[in-house]
């Protein structure tokens, strides 16, 4: 997969110094990665072949992600600017349905794994369009102290 | 002997081929070839040497379902994909193409090797875990004289 292949599925991508950080991978999948999780394929379809936090609803609702991500300790906030002592997640979506998230990084931009394709390191509202929607909910965990 | 089964009437043997795994059972394989003017019924073929035929279509549906579902995370948006369907469509004849692909990929063929075959190797401690799946579905179809 090409950078101008990314950008041909994302335009905004062509405004953002984006770059590649990973091989495609089908192991794990945006849901996982923004929990920080690159070992699970999160689906909360009843197909009995994914994983799903136990006790979140089994769909696509952005209510559903977020409460899934309430189970490794993320909760609603505001804005997306960055907090050093928080780690922030954003769900994209349309009508109501989750369609992908990104975890911020350290540096203040996101980072996202694509489907079964690549992780990127991209600005918050470059994947936003067609295909993933717009940003319609951010959440925040405490970064644990060491 | 290998026997030849006709789509239409093949759901009787469809009844799990693998049900008994040995590589000495008579596991159909080959689509026969038609006579000019004969009827042109679909025949379903499965086994270790698939059709060159079924190889092609499946390449080209797995292109396909690559393509257009590769950047989406949503098990029910890789397994309606039409492609996809499509390919469970194909019957047991595609189970030994789609372990072989499963093997070197580690693709999203759980769904559509569940639905033909009606087994889930896969426990449920190990769901998610993509790799471990894999290998799941791997073992089991070694076990079924299908890799």
């Amino acid at each position: 997969m090409t950078e101008d292949w990314l950008k041909r599925r994302f335009p905004r991508l062509a405004d953002d110094d984006f770059r590649v950080t990973s091989r495609a991978t089908t192991v794990y999948n945006c849901v996982g990665w923004a929990a920080e999780d690159d070992r699970n394929w999160w689906s909360p379809e009843d197909f009995e072949l994914y994983y799903w936090p136990e006790g979140a609803p089994r769909d696509w609702s952005v209510d559903a992600w977020a409460a899934a991500f309430a189970t490794v300790g993320f909760e609603p906030c505001d804005g997306a600017e960055l907090e050093p002592e928080y780690v922030r997640i954003a769900i994209y979506g349309r009508a109501g349905n989750a369609l992908h998230a990104a975890r911020q990084l350290p540096s203040g931009r996101w980072t996202s794994k694509l489907g079964k394709g690549v992780d990127i390191e991209h600005e918050l509202h470059s994947l936003t369009g067609d295909t993933y929607g717009e940003v319609v909910h951010l959440m925040r965990r405490r970064i644990a102290l060491s | 002997m290998r026997k030849e089964v006709k789509a239409g009437n093949h759901h009787a043997s469809r009844a799990r081929p693998w049900g008994k795994p040995s590589r000495n059972s008579p596991i159909p394989t080959a689509a026969p070839r038609l006579r000019a003017g004969e009827a042109s019924a679909p025949v379903v073929s499965w086994g270790p040497v698939p059709a060159p035929e079924l190889q092609a279509r499946f390449e080209d549906l797995s292109r396909r379902w690559r393509e257009e579902t590769e950047f989406h995370s949503a098990a029910s948006a890789l397994f309606m994909h039409r492609a996809y369907q499509e390919i469970i469509g194909l019957g047991p004849a595609v189970v030994p193409l789609l372990l072989a692909d499963l093997e070197k990929t580690h693709d999203h063929w759980f769904w559509a090797l569940r639905a033909i075959t009606g087994e889930n190797p896969v426990p449920a401690e190990e769901r998610g875990k993509v790799e471990r799946m894999a290998e799941r579905w791997v073992d089991w179809g070694r076990a079924h004289g299908l890799l």
